[in-house]
């Protein structure tokens, strides 16, 4: 396979960048949930979800 | 109210839409992963360079995504004064900027093997794309300017909409300064020159990451939401405290009062 180490390096830095925002996305309103109360939680609310 | 944190015991900004989007995505990629790099054969044109396309060119594609929806969130900002197309805008813009900074590193691993060089200033393409980043990292700065939230949201909207008018260059820069451009014409369109086998991973992957896409906008935007409304909450709280100092400073005997009661004494 041709210029395989640059296709490595552009699958890695793809999947591992969007792998790292998705992570920190989860972390981020772990903690932010914790900190709003539920009725401003609108957006979650089980009707909105049907 | 209900919420799904407290009906399932969790906490996090997940929902039963989320989570079918987020299990989707994981074998999206897997399945990407198994076509671009082992099932799809060699591209009769780039070789097996055409498997930096699987990622490069998606990643382009969700960056004029998230872009064209910051825009339509920042007409509808200005147009309904609405927070919550405000928060969608800024939702949108932080993954466009991500995606296109994936799209300009992985657009120069691949143009090293293949024009010989990593970056060229003079490259319509790669410069426009550049100054759109730029532009869209502009964008989230100024939206984290302290200051009143509306003023902030409405000059974000106003920057939100000046910066899309440079998709459609990035996007047709490759037409209008051709002899200004190492990039072949536009990847896909109907003048398509890939193989099938390749053409088909192409397609597979604008769709597995139009759907993690969906996915992170759904995140993005909720955290924006309490974002919103810690914020709200403290204005609240300050306005209260604020509203309670006041009572207390009105209700205090004020030196000249004092005098006048000593006066009045008989």
């Amino acid at each position: 396979m041709n210029g395989l180490g640059y296709i490595i390096a552009s699958w890695t830095l793809v999947c591992g960048s969007v792998a790292a925002y998705a992570l920190r996305l989860v972390q981020r309103g772990r903690t932010l949930t914790r900190r709003v109360p539920a009725d401003r939680q609108r957006w979650m609310s089980a009707k909105d979800d049907a | 109210m209900n919420t799904l944190g407290e009906r399932d015991g969790l906490r996090n900004t997940s929902s039963r839409g989320t989570r079918t989007l987020g299990a989707l995505s994981i074998v999206g990629v897997v399945f990407l992963g198994l076509f671009g790099l082992w099932w799809s054969p060699k591209d009769s044109d780039m070789g097996d360079l055409v498997r930096i396309m699987y990622v490069h060119v998606p990643s382009a594609w969700i960056a004029y995504m998230a872009f064209v929806i910051t825009a339509m969130g920042s007409v509808m900002f200005l147009w309904k004064r609405s927070v919550w197309w405000d928060l969608v805008a800024g939702a949108s813009a932080e993954i466009g900027v991500l995606f296109c900074a994936l799209a300009l590193a992985t657009g120069s691993l691949w143009g090293r093997p293949t024009w010989g060089t990593y970056w060229r200033w003079g490259d319509a393409r790669i410069v426009t794309t550049l100054v759109l980043l730029l532009m869209y990292v502009g964008y989230l700065a100024l939206r984290r300017v302290d200051g009143d939230p509306t003023q902030r949201s409405k000059r974000a909207a106003i920057v939100g909409l000046i910066a899309a008018g440079n998709i459609p260059v990035v996007r047709y820069s490759v037409d209008w300064w051709s002899n200004r451009t190492l990039h072949q014409k536009a990847t896909v369109g109907l003048d398509t020159k890939l193989d099938n086998f390749p053409l088909f991973t192409l397609m597979f992957g604008l769709a597995v990451f139009t759907v993690v896409f969906s996915w992170m906008l759904l995140h993005r935007f909720r955290i924006a939401w309490l974002e919103n409304e810690l914020e709200q909450g403290g204005l609240e709280r300050a306005l209260v405290e604020r509203r309670a100092e006041g009572r207390m400073t009105a209700d205090r005997p004020t030196p000249v009062a004092e005098a006048q009661k000593v006066e009045v004494r008989p």
